[in-house]
């Protein structure tokens, strides 16, 4: 977790990881840190612990700004929690990047029907990946979460 | 087989043998009629004759004798008058006796019946000899008018009479005399006369006719008899019979001729009989060759009226409804059927009724209780106005077939059964790979992505300062991690293509192959090559499939073109065989022709180090193309460029 010294004031925006691969998971965290974006990353390790996350009745500024969500998972899959998150008014809100390890385009286009709001492709090439986590981090984390970049 | 027609005609010739068993020995009945009745004929003519001259002749002579005893009654009452008249004073004067005697001498003396002499009154003087009948008054009255005798021939009673006035010298009637002359005797002379006559003529005229019948015989009959002998005998059957007449004892050319025509017949119908008889001789082996088919045969064969009565039956008919050939004949075939199967069988029979000429297989259970199958064939045999006469029935055993087929359909059904056992497995094992294939997807990739991942973290954490091998040997583990990463793409593609569903759809091929180079150029943005589309191509193809197939060709000549200067790439459409075939060129690498089988065979590859790819790409296109039902083909040589063609079956 990156430390930042304004963050007792103005606390880091908080990214719900969800993957159950610990691999992936060290890797994710590594593309998300070298991205150079400023935040705390949550883990969750299969779709119900996300759902638990999301939906215990925490303070709102505990709430992640963005949940980066493998679609293949363990017990609830990643699919599932999509349409929970979208069904929940407390949860509908929060921005989610689907993570695909998938080659069919299918998954992707299922998730964009239950709302997600963009995918990284999880491919062999770890540079690559780390390219494309950087970009829609920046993109939906400085979108939502962070003040305009006149206000900073 | 010998017809009716035939059968009749020597019955009827045996009885005019049994009619006249001595024919041939005399002459025929017809001939003797006709003997007997010119003999009869002539006979006949001169008796008709004899009668004829005979009643004339007696007519003829009754004539002559009446006018003959007229006249001389004439000159008799001539003479008589005038004696008595010169006697009359005497007379008148005399005896009654002796004018009595007188009459009567007078009478004798003239052959006369009856005389009378009578006074004008009518009162007899004196009687001659007879019945001395009164004069009737009517020609006394006649007598004495100036008429003179009166004479009176009366032709019934064969008598002639006489009233002859006498005068006396005043020329006063003084007396009147009546006589009759006796004319029988005279006739009864004539008519012997005539019939002698007639005599004579008939036994002429028999001579004649017996002279006549022997001419006949002679000259007719005999030949005739001959003839008819000769008839008969070829009538009996006798063919060889000849009349023998020759010139001379045929009596006359014309008979001559008959006999000759007659021979000429005979010859001729001993040689339609030697005709006759070889045919007879054939159709009867021919019958018998017939019925030993028929009646060896083990199908049921029948003949029966429309109504269903049998008028024949084989023996394997018999033997299958245990029945005697005479029980079955004129009885309906559905009497012997078991109960059960008649009522089926009627209403059959009943729609065959209409359709003539028909065929059915036909379940029915035999006398003995069990299933049997026949195929029944049923013709109508008919007359020559195409009358219905009846049908003929040939009924063959199939319950061998039949089981065989129910067995047949049994297997059949177990095997359809069994097919879809194995297709539904099938269908279970296919998902279940696919759902393998996805694992592979995603479960080998995974660590593939981290070993990726990891070496470049270790390779960035070694910092600038690192020993050079090691930072190679690091990036030498992420190359080979991608690679595999690449075959199992690779794999999955070729999985894929396998099992989609082609779905045909108007493709714009230029511009497909446009978006794959363009899709190639992203990956490697690099690259200087020189890109030849053909505009305007078109394909019925399966877009996605043909996308694949297309940027596999591509991507094979987009490495091969790695190493050249300068690098062409040309994607067209050409005829060849008067087919459109299409094409991707590429000055590249090229191959040796002779290895040309090894191309599309999944990880057989022509090249090896930095050319080399999986091995997979040319049989993921062959596949495609392939199930689009075309053709894929290659052209090249060692460092002359590659030309891929492949048709689209349907394009």
């Amino acid at each position: 977790m990156s430390t930042n010294p304004s963050s007792l004031q103005s606390p880091l925006p908080r990214i719900l990881l969800v993957e159950d691969n610990e691999d992936d998971e060290v890797l994710a965290m590594h593309a998300i840190r070298s991205a150079g974006i400023p935040c705390e990353v949550d883990v969750a390790r299969d779709g119900e612990e996300a759902i638990a996350r999301l939906t215990t009745r925490e303070p709102a500024r505990q709430m992640p700004k963005l949940v980066l969500l493998d679609l293949n998972l363990p017990k609830l899959d990643g699919l599932e929690v999509l349409r929970r998150l979208r069904a929940d008014l407390q949860t509908r809100h929060i921005p989610v990047v689907a993570l695909t390890s998938s080659r069919e385009s299918q998954d992707v286009l299922r998730a964009y029907q239950l709302g997600a709001n963009g995918y990284v492709r999880k491919p062999i090439d770890f540079d690559e990946f780390r390219e494309c986590a950087r970009v829609i981090l920046a993109h939906w984390i400085r979108l939502n979460v962070l003040p305009p970049p006149a206000n900073r | 087989m010998t017809n009716g027609a035939t059968r009749r005609a020597p019955r009827e010739s045996v009885g005019v043998a049994q009619r006249d068993p001595d024919a041939g020995f005399a002459v025929s009945a017809s001939s003797i009629t006709l003997s007997t009745r010119i003999i009869g004929a002539v006979t006949g003519l001169a008796l008709l004759g004899a009668v004829v001259i005979v009643t004339t002749a007696h007519q003829q002579a009754r004539n002559l004798v009446f006018e003959q005893e007229a006249r001389e009654g004439q000159l008799l009452a001539e003479a008589l008058r005038v004696a008595i008249e010169g006697e009359l004073d005497e007379l008148t004067g005399r005896d009654t006796n002796d004018t009595e005697a007188l009459v009567q001498r007078i009478g004798r003396a003239g052959h006369l019946n009856e005389l009378v002499l009578a006074r004008p009154d009518g009162t007899v003087i004196a009687r001659g000899p007879g019945t001395g009948r009164a004069v009737p008054p009517a020609q006394i009255a006649r007598a004495l008018g100036d008429r003179g005798t009166v004479t009176l021939v009366d032709r019934a009673h064969e008598r002639v009479s006489f009233t002859v006035p006498i005068r006396d010298a005043a020329n006063r009637a003084a007396l009147v005399l009546a006589f009759e002359r006796n004319v029988a005797a005279t006739l009864d002379t004539g008519w012997r006369h005539t019939v002698s006559r007639a005599i004579g003529a008939f036994f002429l005229s028999g001579l004649l006719a017996v002279a006549a019948v022997a001419l006949l015989r002679r000259s007719v009959l005999r030949p005739m008899a001959a003839l008819a002998t000769q008839a008969k005998l070829l009538g009996h059957g006798d063919l060889t019979a000849r009349s023998g007449l020759d010139g001379e004892t045929a009596g006359s050319r014309e008979m001559q001729g008959l006999a000759a025509a007659f021979d000429t017949m005979g010859d001729r119908l001993q040689e339609l009989e030697a005709q006759r008889l070889d045919a007879d001789l054939s159709l009867r082996a021919s019958e018998a060759r017939y019925r030993a088919t028929v009646e060896a045969s083990d199908d049921l064969i029948s003949r029966m009226l429309a109504d269903g009565r049998l008028t024949f039956v084989n023996d394997a008919y018999c033997r299958y409804y245990r029945r005697d050939r005479e029980d079955l004949l004129g009885r309906r075939f559905t009497d012997f059927l078991p109960d059960a199967e008649r009522a089926p069988l009627q209403q059959l029979w009943a729609r065959v009724e209409t359709e003539g000429d028909a065929s059915y297989e036909h379940r029915s259970i035999d006398p003995h209780g069990s299933v049997r199958w026949h195929v029944w064939s049923r013709r109508a045999v008919r007359d020559s106005e195409g009358g219905l006469l009846e049908y003929q029935c040939v009924a063959h055993d199939i319950t061998a077939r039949k089981i065989a087929e129910d067995k047949l359909q049994g297997l059949n059904v177990e095997l359809e059964e069994r097919v879809r056992q194995r297709t539904s497995d099938l269908e279970v094992a296919v998902r279940e790979l696919e759902s393998f294939s996805y694992s592979v997807a995603h479960d080998l990739r995974a660590p593939l992505r981290s070993i990726d991942g990891f070496g470049q973290i270790l390779t960035e954490r070694l910092g600038p300062a690192a020993d050079a091998e090691t930072v190679h040997l690091l990036a030498r583990i992420r190359q080979r991690a991608q690679d595999m990463g690449v075959l199992i793409d690779d794999l999955l593609t070729l999985a894929q293509v396998a099992r989609t569903d082609i779905e045909r759809t108007r493709i714009d091929l230029s511009s497909t192959a446009a978006d794959c180079i363009a899709a190639l150029r992203r990956a490697e943005p690099g690259r200087d090559i020189e890109i030849v589309i053909q505009p305007g191509m078109e394909a019925s193809a399966d877009a996605g499939l043909l996308r694949i197939a297309l940027l596999q060709l591509l991507d094979n000549a987009w490495k091969f073109t790695r190493y050249v200067e300068k690098p062409r790439i040309e994607i067209g459409v050409t005829r060849k065989l008067n087919q459109a075939v299409a094409y991707v060129r590429d000055n590249g690498a090229g191959f040796d022709m002779a290895y040309v089988e090894r191309l599309f065979t999944a990880f057989r590859r022509l090249h090896a180090g930095e050319l080399s790819g999986t091995g997979i790409g040319l049989a993921i296109v062959q596949r495609v193309v392939k199930r689009h039902g075309g053709q894929l083909w290659a052209e090249s040589a060692p460092s002359q460029g590659a030309t891929f063609y492949f048709t689209l079956a349907g394009a």
